[in-house]
């Protein structure tokens, strides 16, 4: 111990991190959790939403120099001049990191989404099963604190009930739900991490309504908490710290990692062992920015696989017009799924998809454009009204499978104030996922049909703010970047943990999945 | 008549309203050119007067309704454009509040008037007062868009609802007017 500062030095501070400090912080590890960004406070970060004046995700968190984020506007400005703004995964730096700013739902991966490849001749197989992550699915539940029903696993089996009981649908939810019953369709409660009563010290959901980009009362889950509960343990916690280069013994161990102030000072430190837990797109950009001599394309990346198999969800939203009142956007901005479309045979020639009933129905958008139309000023506030009574929509997540050009790169000519190079993506959308696309688009388009609702108009995003995918998980080195343990295949002491060990993506949003990997290589690190 | 907008103007190809799903980005609106001269003084009451013709919203908030009139009244070009709405649509305000027309017609305006009405329907509506030297929030929770569906929906982010709500309808009369 004596020739190292920590026995585990964790890099990024989100739910993955967060959840691992905790884990080795109660075992007596030594642990150092870095973390580029800085601290949220809640309540100032709420003041600052309301002043803003461009209400995007990013709106109530501070910009820190030193640490650049995407920029919902422009998108060119972190990902470089390639990227199309149709694809522009956003995420933060702070410690919670984007657990600040998301929906809070946790479906579980469905155990098809595992072995895509065994299953539906597309995609890949996972090293792990589904059996092996669901022990630590029930752990993640606990952690985040899911609001579920537990007689309803929907498609997931379950070995223990939720935490707490369901978020109840909403009048709209259930009046969308009685109608698309004469479809065959079902509509239930998605499982969230958002408090269906008092948990963890975390107050029950008041329906604000801004999920995204805050819950005001910390009624959903943000990983700051488990931050908290790892420092209180124990952990080290340094922030404003962006760590910029892992370096390796000719044997392969990561003996040292440098990382940078926001004074632009370089610092070091020394570890038995390393974990990446920094954003997919993040944690790429380290390991290729940690080239050397010895290790020319990078660390952990003799594969060549680093950035690679980068996959989002794609995600359209569908807007219709009920003739009967149906007060969309009241509660919580998503509360329903519409089952069908996760899994299928229908995969071996199309991508699947996750439907959900949006409650969030962007006031301000609508009021921006009424007033772009000057003959609808007169009556702006009724036909505001009429929006916020009749408006509602449907939308779905498609799954997009990887593929080795899809990949996030440094661009050596676009520094950032630290003087790092900033990432690039090079990302286009496959025929399996566009003919997904398309299946899904007409299917709701018949469900607002049957509704006897007006389909209003449908948008589409390559991005759902999931990255995943550029350090890949597999049994085989020359295809992937680290091993079913998450150990990189050319690193014995360094691991990483994220959206970006997913060797696939499934439909599902990935924090929980994320929270069950990182209490897995927790079990395993303990056992080591 | 074209005159070179002074630096305070917002010039009209600025005037873009995004649609970007949930973002605000509102219209900087055109100033166009126009006589600048400093007006009379507009009484708040009159100003209040104009703000509900325009708006159809009779329970404007008090504070939001000062910091506005302030600040209109600060801006070189303010004064006289209120005056100049003012005498379009309620001709004989100092002895009546009666507008020359019972609903407001947007193209009774010229550009001028037509700029300065939708200036001032953009803060009321949005509760932000956008201007080239910089936006500012005057009040989050009075903005219109928010204050005038609370019947409906608690303001974003400011909910006093207990668990659950979401399940019922809101209470409150099916209309499909606003109120006023």
């Amino acid at each position: 111990m004596a020739d190292y500062d920590c026995d585990t030095l964790i890099i990024g501070a989100g739910v993955a991190g967060a959840l691992l400090a905790r884990e080795l912080s109660a075992a007596g590890d030594k642990v150092v959790l870095l973390e580029a960004g800085d601290s949220v406070n809640r309540e100032a970060a709420t003041q600052r939403y309301r002043q803003a004046w461009n209400r995007n995700l990013e709106a109530p968190y501070e910009r820190r120099e030193w640490a650049p984020i995407p920029d919902s506007e422009r998108p060119a400005a972190y990902y470089g001049p390639y990227v199309d703004r149709t694809f522009n995964p956003l995420f933060l730096k702070a410690i919670g990191g984007s657990t600040w700013h998301w929906t809070g739902i946790t479906p579980r991966f469905l155990p098809a989404d595992f072995a895509l490849h065994s299953h539906y001749g597309v995609g890949v197989d996972w090293p792990i099963t589904y059996n092996d992550l669901e022990p630590y699915y029930v752990l993640a539940e606990k952690a985040l604190g899911v609001a579920g029903d537990s007689k309803d696993p929907q498609g997931s089996p379950r070995s223990a009930p939720y935490p707490m009981p369901p978020i109840p649908l909403s009048y709209s939810d259930r009046l969308i739900a009685g109608k698309l019953a004469g479809m065959g369709l079902d509509v239930a409660p998605f499982p969230a991490a958002r408090n269906s009563q008092a948990y963890d010290g975390r107050p029950a959901c008041r329906g604000n309504g801004t999920c995204t980009p805050l819950c005001p009362i910390g009624a959903s889950y943000s990983a700051d908490h488990d931050v908290r509960k790892a420092v209180r343990l124990g952990t080290h916690l340094i922030p404003r710290a962006v760590a910029y280069r892992l370096e390796a013994d000719r044997q392969g161990n990561i003996h040292t990692v440098h990382y940078k102030t926001p004074d632009k000072a370089g610092h070091t430190l020394k570890a038995r062992r390393v974990v990446l837990a920094c954003n997919t797109i993040e944690t790429a950009r380290l390991l290729l920015m940690s080239r050397d001599e010895h290790y020319p394309a990078g660390i952990a990346n003799r594969s060549g696989m680093v950035g690679r198999n980068l996959m989002d969800h794609t995600i359209f939203m569908t807007t219709f017009h009920m003739r009967e009142p149906i007060y969309a956007g009241r509660g919580p901005q998503s509360i329903a799924t519409i089952r069908t479309g996760r899994d299928g045979s229908f995969r071996k020639q199309h991508a699947a998809a996750k439907l959900f009933i949006s409650n969030d129905v962007n006031i301000h958008q609508y009021m921006s454009r009424i007033l772009d139309h000057e003959e609808q000023w007169s009556e702006a506030l009724s036909l505001l009204r009429e929006k916020a009574i009749h408006i509602g929509h449907i939308g779905a997540e498609i799954e997009q499978l990887p593929d080795a050009n899809n990949r996030i790169e440094l661009d050596e000519q676009r520094p950032d104030p630290l003087g790092l190079p900033l990432p690039t993506i090079h990302f286009h959308s496959s025929r399996y996922t566009l003919d997904g696309l398309k299946v899904w688009q007409e299917n709701v388009a018949k469900m607002i049909r049957h509704m006897d609702a007006r389909l209003e108009e449908s948008h589409v995003s390559y991005s759902s703010h999931h990255p995943s995918g550029t350090t890949r998980m597999g049994d085989d080195p020359a295809t992937s970047v680290v091993d079913r343990h998450c150990r990189a295949h050319d690193h014995p002491n360094l691991f990483m943990v994220g959206g970006h060990v997913f060797p696939t993506m499934g439909t599902a949003n990935p924090t929980l999945t994320i929270a069950a990997l990182s209490l897995r290589l927790a079990r395993h690190l303990k056992q080591q | 008549m074209k005159q070179e907008a002074p630096p305070c103007a917002i010039d009209l190809t600025r005037r873009r309203l995004s649609i970007a799903i949930a973002s605000l980005l509102l219209a900087a609106p055109a100033l166009p050119g126009h006589v600048w001269a400093t007006g009379d003084v507009v009484s708040k009451q009159h100003f209040r007067t104009l703000c509900i013709y325009l708006t159809a919203f009779h329970r404007l908030d008090e504070t939001m309704l000062q910091q506005i009139y302030d600040i209109l009244l600060h801006e070189p070009w303010g004064r006289e454009h209120i005056r100049r709405l003012l005498n379009k649509l309620f001709p004989d305000i100092e002895h009546s509040a009666k507008p020359r027309t019972p609903y407001f017609v947007v193209r009774n305006l010229d550009d001028a008037e037509r700029w300065f009405a939708g200036h001032i329907l953009t803060t009321w509506m949005t509760g932000i007062y956008y201007h080239e030297t910089g936006n500012r929030t005057i009040s989050y929770e009075h903005a219109l868009m928010y204050e005038s569906l609370k019947d409906i929906r608690p303001v974003p982010g400011m909910s006093r609802e207990s668990f659950g709500f979401w399940q019922h309808p809101p209470h409150t009369e099916n209309t499909e007017r606003a109120d006023g």
